[in-house]
């Protein structure tokens, strides 16, 4: 069972996130696709803790003791997740990154030679 | 007095279309000034610029086509450009349209101007088109504007929108894009245009590709255009 308090408190939590990526996007600090990522956890995290006999049902179904735990394993699956998705894209921004500066070394290396002619 | 149009031609990896497409407009249509991105292409088509001596701006790593896009834009911001059109470089788009946009855009004073397949003709309902429509359908519900091909890649700009989307660092030439400048009070009009099919090279665009890409695009114009900061 899903205490009240945990239930105010994931609640909160949820608006809270909501409200400080809204900031962020507005900073231009957050773009588009990672909104969608935000939004869906904060709404799973809000229907949790509106419904919590969905919680419970899950529980059961699934054969974890505690509905608690069961709220923490979808936190973790969210943030398991994404940070496989930012390591994607990581990645990538190293790769492109270095091919830039590999690019522009060798241009401006060419540059001075021609100078020198 | 003459408007000063630029076409900005995002290129990916298009060396079979590339020379066709751009030749035709150098001929045919030399009224316009043309500058071709060159979207990092692993091809030869950095080579063909170069060797045919086109007006090109170079990437060395592929950006995907909003950078390309917004690279041609501030180009065109830079040399004191009135309207920029978004022209693709695989001859889809059809050069003989372009200057019906522009005489729209400066009879009707509209910010944006599209290249609409289906102004007049009526929109199939293809499994292709269905997107179109949900897209469609959500700017309208967002706007109250209908744009009947909000997905057409054939936009003409005028300095108001240019600067409104300059701000944006994440604006691409999308539909969301679109909506969020209606609501901040650019005007939008369409102008029917007949667009080829591709001829040659492959697009972008795979099934899943173009579901993800409807995803995104009504999340972001059904909730995200409303959480951004808005214009004065």
């Amino acid at each position: 069972m899903l205490s009240l308090t945990l239930r105010i408190l994931l609640v909160l939590m949820s608006i809270l996130t909501f409200i400080y990526m809204i900031r962020k996007l507005r900073k231009e600090q957050l773009q588009t696709l990672d909104m969608l990522f935000w939004t869906l956890f904060a709404m799973t995290i809000l229907i949790m803790s509106l419904f919590p006999e969905f919680v419970v049902a899950c529980t059961d179904y699934i054969g974890v003791q505690s509905s608690v735990n069961f709220v923490y394993l979808v936190i973790f699956f969210f943030l398991i997740i994404r940070i496989f998705l930012l390591n994607v894209r990581v990645s990538k921004l190293e790769t492109k990154l270095n091919e830039y500066v590999i690019n522009m070394a060798v241009k401006s290396c060419d540059e001075k030679e021609h100078k020198n002619e | 007095m003459k408007e000063k149009l630029l076409l900005v031609i995002p290129a990916y990896n298009e060396e079979e279309n590339l020379v066709r497409v751009v030749d035709d407009l150098m001929i045919n249509y030399p009224e316009y000034d043309y500058v071709i991105v060159n979207d990092g292409s692993s091809d030869r088509t950095r080579e063909l610029c170069i060797g045919h001596h086109y007006r090109y701006i170079d990437y060395p790593i592929n950006l995907g086509l909003t950078s390309a896009f917004r690279g041609g834009m501030y180009y065109g911001m830079e040399h004191g450009y009135d309207y920029i059109l978004q022209y693709d470089g695989d001859g889809q788009h059809d050069p003989s349209y372009i200057k019906d946009l522009l005489e729209c855009a400066v009879e009707n004073r509209a910010n944006i101007i599209v290249g609409s397949r289906f102004v007049q003709k009526r929109k199939p309902f293809s499994a292709r088109m269905f997107g179109s429509r949900i897209i469609t359908n959500c700017i309208a519900l967002t706007t109250g504007r209908r744009i009947k091909d909000p997905t057409s890649g054939m936009r003409m700009y005028d300095r108001r929108a240019m600067d409104l989307i300059a701000k944006q660092k994440d604006f691409g030439p999308e539909p969301d894009t679109l909506a969020y400048l209606i609501r901040n009070g650019l005007e939008v009009a369409e102008v029917q245009v007949e667009m080829k099919e591709r001829i040659a090279g492959t697009s972008y665009l795979t099934l899943t590709n173009s579901i993800r890409y409807m995803l995104h695009m009504c999340f972001s114009i059904l909730v995200v255009g409303f959480l951004r900061k808005k214009e004065r």
